[in-house]
């Protein structure tokens, strides 16, 4: 059984780790490669603050939420190792501002100690009248895709940088599934007119005082496009930049000003050392595309299963949609009578 | 550690008006004062020494201010201690007393916190635990209005501590020594304080230069004001590179604790009365390390591992009290400053306050040359 996972970000790595954590004991033999053109630090999951939190609002698909939550707990299972750190892994508490009241997020129970603010906090803050206070995980993108590349490589992984052009390529190279995580530009490889880039900017400052991430809301301007200041391993994030179509690379100097005067006032402490800036895009969708496709080139039946489009929120749900994914894949070799037992249980 | 500036002065020994002695400044000489402004010695440059010299001025009108001490930081306990805002209990200190002053501790380290100062003087905001292995008898303690946010941890928070059965969860503030103690300093120079490094053994040595002193010499109150209630309690505590770490974590006995700074994290500690070994014990170090992996996993991942050492001033209450000395002929106010044990930082911008109030009554009561207060 050939696997080839398309796409080295978060989705594709942890979904090639979840698959081959399932199925190598139960198969006669699995080979999974991972096929990129980007790894880790140049991929879109390099560039996000890595807090674990969804959207506001309910997603479309109802399973999303139970993807979430998933990940959470499996990120919460793994706090109380030692390897915490090297996944880029921990607890981080903060603050969620917001002009007026709003209800509370279908997530407050998910993670841990959500309550309002009060008055005495929400003084910190002048330009914002109602918050919320929760802890959640901080999982970094880059220090998290080294520690699943070493998990990988262990399991004899293989990895092959290269841009793939076509499905059809990689189907007659031989791959008996692909499995599609090619995230923003997934487009490239198959249209897809629900997929757009959502662009971000982020400026890493070092300021080791800051404790807590501050995430503020305007719905008039819409998620990620208001300031946000997201403290990491080493390094705090400063962002507050998203922009639907726009796929320019580059660092733009108007992006830097807002993000930099919109934190600053939001947190007077901020006087601190810039140490890198970048950009990168958020594959943003209605809804995550997770499901199977059939292929057909020539004589044989390839299957895909894609999984891409996680918008801003990556981190937060993938691990469930890296179970979702490793379902779908048992179905596949059901259905090519593949298995030697049953697949183990969830 | 070394103790720098001038030799001891036998005690009784009268300090001359302009000593000899070479010190950093010229010990005792400054620019000629006005006749009536009123001369205060602070001795004692620890975290009371300091903030008490800052609040002088503000409250004494034409005073000038000397911290006189063996050691500055980094150099001193309050460098040793961690810094984090939870009161300790003083059996024999009213319980308004000390809600009170950890009450205006507690804001004038906020206001700090949420300025552009407040890398300056390393201060910020931390959230975190305080767990119990047993129902604590006070489940919620005099302190809970004061720190952010109090609660009680919910079922789901306590999974991460299987050995506890209660916990309270907020958000308090943390008051590095090292950034604090200089940006301190700097305060007091700025409002024309002068610094001395000189070890004093006897506080008579600082009369006649100076009209009222301020005792802030924490232990070595002992010596200096003869009080056989302060002894040492002995805290070791290590320093380690855990980044990753954004919570405090503390066991309701306040034996072990974690406590993330800007720099380094400290994990501790012991609790040894009486003890004024400053040397750190290695068996003790891992026995510290080990009972902080066991609340927290993840730091057998720690590195860069540094011992300290600090004796906290511990006293059965906090000593704020005026005492006039008298010997022959001479009178020498006193303000004591001084015996705040495990609670320094948590108290002390309160207790510096009262102080400095008191020395202003004793400004006031010095009588001519010294101006009566128009206050």
């Amino acid at each position: 059984m050939r696997v080839v996972v398309i796409g080295a970000g978060v989705i594709g790595l942890s979904t090639a780790l979840c698959i081959h954590d399932r199925y190598q004991p139960v198969l006669q033999s699995l080979d999974v490669r991972v096929y990129a053109d980007r790894f880790t630090p140049l991929t879109n999951t390099d560039v996000a603050a890595g807090l674990w939190q969804p959207y506001l609002s309910n997603p479309s698909n109802p399973q999303e939420t139970h993807w979430n939550q998933q990940t959470f707990d499996y990120l919460l299972s793994h706090l109380h190792s030692p390897n915490a750190a090297d996944m880029g892994l921990a607890l981080i508490s903060g603050y969620n501002l917001f002009h007026e009241a709003v209800p509370d997020p279908s997530w407050k129970d998910i993670v841990l100690g959500f309550r309002k603010l009060t008055p005495r906090e929400l003084d910190m803050f002048p330009d914002y009248s109602y918050g919320w206070f929760n802890t959640s995980l901080i999982l970094e993108g880059k220090r998290y895709l080294q520690w699943l590349t070493e998990r990988l490589t262990e399991r004899g992984v293989k990895f092959s940088q290269r841009k793939v052009e076509s499905l059809e390529e990689v189907a007659r190279g031989g791959a008996d599934v692909i499995i599609n995580c090619t995230g923003v530009r997934a487009g490239e490889l198959q249209p897809d007119p629900m997929l757009q880039p959502g662009r971000g900017q982020i400026i890493k400052v070092d300021a080791p005082w800051m404790k807590h991430f501050i995430v503020t809301h305007d719905p008039e301007r819409g998620i990620y496009r208001s300031p946000y200041i997201i403290p990491g391993i080493r390094e705090v994030t400063l962002g507050g930049i998203f922009q639907l179509g726009n796929w320019s690379e580059v660092n733009n100097i108007q992006d830097h000003k807002s993000i930099w005067e919109g934190c600053c006032r939001l947190e007077p402490t901020l006087k601190a050392e810039i140490v890198s800036e970048c950009t990168g895009f958020r594959p943003v969708r209605p809804q995550v595309r997770l499901e199977r496709e059939r292929l057909r080139f020539g004589p044989s039946n390839t299957e895909l299963i894609h999984n891409y489009g996680h918008g801003g929120y990556g981190l937060t749900i993938h691990w469930g949609c890296a179970l979702e994914a490793a379902k779908l894949f048992g179905e596949v070799l059901e259905e090519r009578k593949l298995l030697r037992m049953p697949p183990s249980h969830l | 550690m070394p103790v720098s500036g001038c030799p001891a002065q036998a005690p009784g020994c009268l300090l001359p008006a302009f000593p000899h002695g070479l010190s950093k400044e010229a010990p005792f000489t400054r620019q000629p004062q006005p006749m009536d402004t009123v001369r205060i010695a602070v001795v004692g440059a620890g975290l009371m020494g300091l903030s008490t010299a800052v609040c002088i001025p503000t409250l004494v009108p034409r005073c000038s201010v000397t911290v006189i001490a063996d050691k500055f930081t980094p150099d001193t306990t309050s460098d040793v201690a961690a810094g984090i805002l939870i009161p300790h209990a003083y059996p024999d200190t009213p319980v308004h007393k000390q809600k009170q002053w950890f009450r205006e501790t507690f804001d004038h380290l906020f206001s700090i916190a949420n300025s552009a100062e407040a890398g300056d003087a390393g201060v910020y905001l931390v959230s975190g635990w305080q767990i119990f292995r047993s129902m604590p008898t006070e489940e919620v303690p005099f302190w809970a209005d004061v720190v952010l946010g109090f609660r009680k941890m919910t079922e789901a928070e306590l999974k991460k501590f299987p050995q506890h059965v209660f916990g309270q969860a907020f958000t308090t503030l943390k008051c590095e020594g090292p950034v604090y103690l200089p940006w301190l300093e700097k305060r007091v120079k700025r409002s024309g304080g002068l610094m001395v490094p000189q070890r004093i053994e006897d506080l008579w040595e600082l009369h006649p230069s100076f009209d009222i002193v301020v005792n802030c010499s924490g232990l070595g109150s002992r010596q200096l004001a003869g009080d056989s209630t302060i002894f040492p309690v002995r805290g070791q505590v290590l320093k380690v590179q855990a980044p990753w770490l954004k919570h405090f974590i503390r066991d309701g006995s306040g034996l072990t604790y974690i406590y993330p700074g800007t720099s380094n994290v400290t994990l501790g500690g012991t609790r040894q009365k009486g003890d004024w070994n400053l040397s750190p014990d290695a068996e003790i170090s891992r026995d510290i390390f080990s009972r902080c992996c066991a609340l927290e996993p993840s730091l057998h991942r720690a590195c860069d591992i540094r011992e300290k050492v600090g004796l906290r001033p511990s006293r059965p209450g906090i000593r704020l009290q005026k005492e006039l000395l008298a010997q022959d002929s001479r009178r020498l106010p006193v303000v004591h400053h001084y015996g705040h044990g495990s609670g320094g930082f948590s108290m002390h911008w309160g207790t510096a306050l009262e102080a400095a109030r008191l020395v202003n009554e004793c400004a006031q009561a010095l009588g001519s040359p010294a101006p009566k207060s128009k206050l």
